[in-house]
């Protein structure tokens, strides 16, 4: 029977190399965290966050909350739903329009499809660009080109969700399985024959999953659109929070929840239902 | 050394495993024969408790395998080490690791959770890869070998867990003719040079009949023929795989 120190003495002959981790890796991670460590402290000293502040923050809430019972609508309930529902075309829209638009630049950004580096590398840039830029600042750029209104709210989420929709739509298209499209090419079809009949049914549930998620994320952003001018719930929300108007504050938020709630849910089912079962008959897509 | 009786295994309204009993005697090499679909993965599975027997008893010695729980119920998996036909290895992980996962039940949670493994266990794993001839690739990662390496990382695995078992489910359907003989001969050897128990499952007879010294055939969730190599005849062959001859 040997002894754990035998072995350890006799690895450590045969392989030291593999007993013992590699030093600079192991210090270099420890690095690493220490270097997290600093950055959390040196942040939080800086924007002086500090436990303390926590406290009266939640303190101050806490007299907010009580102000926000019992939630009033003042008459103005049917403004309040008319502008709910603003809001709900507007992520409508913009994901729809982001969508439709994300197919074509998908699949010319996915190396498989388009060879050519020039395009892919140009393509993937100008997304960066869109992307960088948040749908709020878009929105308050569209405002000042096309003027108040859900029409500015509807190109400001198109245009930003269409950076990060076709970047996550290309990479579907990069990782569909490559094998189909040979099934379709030795039979005879064309590059375009290829994209259509064998990649599309692979990645269509991807896209559709996809922009279900945004269409969620969406109605929640959507209400804050309102606050810069660019349509939607959020006009009326931050007009109360103005005023200090806290209750009709709770009013306008126990409207949002459960649509919000509804859309997730609404999400999820049609998820589900694209991504589709094993034991499912083929689909048509 | 290890007792079954009358092990019951349903599935929905799919019995996978009927009124099973056997015995089986330390250092013992047992191919386990049938069909796909048979019910040899569910035997398998069962003495390891990946699940749970409709009904039936699971001894092994005098202790009660099916009223393990907890602790107890990890350290008898460590005991019973199993080998997966698609090797469940974590691809990202380096094959080194992926043998000290076979120390997960013995080593304190801290150093399992960050992978600092004590030295004693990563001089253990080391030397059960180089029994494996596999040290050269320890530093990879997993999903970089071949099927073959990576059965035999899984091999090494199973070896660390200082097991008094392997249960070995399908190990080499996933492989090509000579990853095969390399798996199986680790197999023979590990039964050979540790005295190691070895249930393994094959639905190829010529494989069972070059490493096994005793045969187990189930057909249809049943124990069909439990004998010597020597007796496994055309007659039980046809009772194990059907009268149609398939397979």
């Amino acid at each position: 029977m040997t002894t754990a120190a035998d072995r350890i003495a006799r690895v450590s002959r045969t392989y030291p190399a593999l007993l013992y981790p590699d030093p600079r890796k192991l210090w270099g991670r420890r690095a690493a965290w220490v270097a997290f460590v600093l950055a959390f402290l040196w942040a939080s000293y800086h924007l002086g966050l500090s436990p303390m502040r926590f406290w009266t923050g939640f303190t101050d809430l806490w007299i907010i909350a009580r102000q926000m019972v019992p939630p009033t609508h003042n008459g103005f309930w049917l403004d309040y739903l008319a502008a709910l529902l603003e809001t709900l075309a507007i992520a409508f829209l913009g994901t729809i329009l982001a969508s439709l638009i994300s197919i074509p630049l998908g699949f010319l950004g996915a190396r498989n499809v388009v060879p050519s580096f020039a395009i892919h590398f140009g393509l993937r840039r100008v997304l960066d660009v869109v992307r960088g830029v948040d749908t709020l600042i878009w929105a308050l750029i569209f405002v000042s080109v096309v003027g108040l209104g859900p029409f500015a709210g509807i190109l400001a989420i198109a245009l930003n969700d269409t950076g990060v929709l076709a970047k996550i739509y290309a990479e579907a298209v990069e990782n569909a399985d490559r094998k189909a499209g040979e099934g379709v090419r030795s039979a005879g079809g064309s590059g375009a024959d290829v994209a259509r009949l064998a990649i599309w049914p692979q990645v269509f549930p991807v896209f559709l999953s996809n922009s279900l998620y945004f269409f969620e994320a969406n109605t929640r952003s959507a209400t804050i659109l309102g606050v810069v001018g660019a349509g939607g719930i959020g006009f009326f929300l931050a007009d109360r929070i103005r005023v200090n108007a806290w209750s009709d504050v709770a009013f306008i938020i126990l409207l949002i929840l459960p649509t919000v709630a509804a859309i997730d849910y609404l999400s999820r089912w049609l998820r589900k239902k694209a991504i589709g079962r094993h034991d499912a008959p083929g689909a048509r897509m | 050394m290890l007792r079954i009786e009358g092990l019951t295994r349903r599935f929905g309204t799919v019995t996978a495993l009927h009124d099973v009993s056997l015995t089986v005697e330390e250092g013992e090499f047992i191919g386990v024969i049938g069909r796909s679909g048979a019910g040899k993965s569910t035997l398998l599975r069962l003495i390891n408790r990946l699940i749970e027997p409709s009904s039936g008893r699971i001894f092994f010695g005098d202790e009660d395998v099916l009223a393990k729980r907890g602790r107890a119920l990890q350290d008898w998996r460590r005991r019973a080490a199993m080998i997966f036909q698609q090797f469940a290895l974590i691809d990202r992980l380096s094959v080194l690791d992926n043998v000290l996962v076979g120390r997960v039940a013995t080593v304190p949670r801290w150093r399992s959770w960050t992978l600092a493994w004590p030295l004693a266990d990563r001089a253990l794993a080391i030397e059960a890869l180089d029994r494996l001839d596999m040290t050269d690739h320890a530093l990879k990662r997993a999903d970089q070998l071949s099927g073959g390496q990576q059965q035999r990382v899984a091999i090494a695995r199973a070896l660390v867990q200082a097991p008094r078992l392997i249960l070995a489910d399908e190990p080499v359907a996933s492989l090509d003719p000579r990853s095969t003989r390399a798996v199986m001969d680790s197999l023979a050897r590990i039964n050979r040079e540790d005295g190691l128990t070895v249930l393994c499952n094959l639905h190829h007879i010529d494989l069972a009949r070059d490493y096994c010294r005793r045969i187990i055939g189930i057909h249809a969730g049943r124990v069909v023929f439990d004998g010597p190599v020597e007796a496994l005849d055309a007659a039980a062959i046809a009772l194990i795989y059907g009268q149609d001859g398939e397979e």
